[in-house]
């Protein structure tokens, strides 16, 4: 066992060891008598990685903390330009179909009137037999 | 679902806390750090999806941002010199006596060396991923972690660290 302790550490001083043969040497070592040295130096090492940072933490994304204070007062504003804009809207929209409805009324009342004209108009029409008349008698003068 | 940062940079925190607790030799300034770098990539997210080298832009920015701490407030330039900054300072009392030896050990170690000794023999990462985290070649690695394992034993045969 021991040569081969030898083996490993003499590649581990030259820096030609891999990782499998470093982790080999050092359970090797631990069954083994002597190396105090190499013993101790690995122990210390050991040691060194269990040092975690303890109060450490991870960063986090700093969220913007909505003010909503005034939203409430620009929700009140929309509603009342909102009511107000509807309101103004139904207003227009009454005023044309009354507007319409009037215009329909005249159109109503001069279809009524010209349709009594043009009853009234009727006798007038028997005129163009006298005419008629006429016109047969001069023919026979000439 | 998982962000980027949760799923490529959150797991990679205790790696780079050691690594920054290694060059700060004070944990509350390594999580100090660590965090600022932390909240710069959570914002860069975007950038760092198609970045071809993510584990060595988040190393670079560690050490960037633990030099300007200490060129703010301790007037140094380079990482090598934080071992300096210590010297004469006592180690915090919840650094470990295995942790005091570990710092003593890489104190001893340029700071190249020191790193790649950190990133195989604490993270356990094969040459190619060291060369990838560090920006560097292979041969630089196998180099570095030569020169670093021979001045390491060095100081085991002279027991210098431990003390």
């Amino acid at each position: 066992m021991n040569t081969q302790i030898e083996n490993l550490l003499a590649k581990y001083y030259d820096a030609e060891s891999s990782l499998a043969e470093e982790q080999e040497l050092k359970v090797l070592l631990r069954a083994s008598e002597g190396f105090e040295e190499e013993k101790m130096l690995f122990g210390i090492l050991a040691d060194f990685k269990k040092v975690e940072p303890s109060r450490i933490s991870m960063p986090h994304t700093k969220v913007r903390k909505l003010n909503t204070s005034w939203m409430s007062w620009a929700a009140s504003a929309a509603i009342l330009i909102g009511s107000f804009w509807g309101w103004q809207a139904y207003d227009q929209k009454q005023a044309e179909q009354a507007a319409y409805q009037e215009v329909m009324m005249a159109f109503a009342l001069i279809q009524t009137n010209l349709s009594k004209a043009q009853a009234q108009l009727q006798p007038m029409n028997n005129l163009k037999y006298l005419n008629t008349t006429d016109q047969i008698f001069s023919q026979s003068k000439k | 679902m998982k962000t980027f940062f949760e799923e490529h940079i959150w797991p990679q925190r205790s790696k780079l806390y050691r690594l920054a607790f290694s060059w700060v030799k004070d944990r509350a300034l390594a999580e100090d750090v660590l965090h600022n770098v932390f909240e710069k990539s959570f914002t860069r997210q975007k950038e760092l999806v198609v970045h071809a080298n993510l584990s060595g832009w988040l190393i670079l920015s560690l050490k960037n941002e633990v030099l300007t701490h200490f060129r703010q407030n301790k007037k140094i330039d380079t990482l090598e010199d934080t071992n300096q900054l210590r010297a004469d300072e006592s180690q915090p009392e919840d650094v470990t006596e295995s942790i005091q030896k570990v710092m003593s050990l890489l104190k001893e170690l340029p700071e190249k060396q020191r790193d790649i000794f950190q990133l195989r023999e604490v993270e356990g990462l094969d040459y190619s991923e060291i060369a990838a985290h560090l920006d560097i070649s292979l041969d630089q690695v196998k180099v570095n972690l030569y020169r670093a394992r021979k001045r390491i034993r060095e100081l085991m045969i002279n027991q210098k660290f431990a003390k």
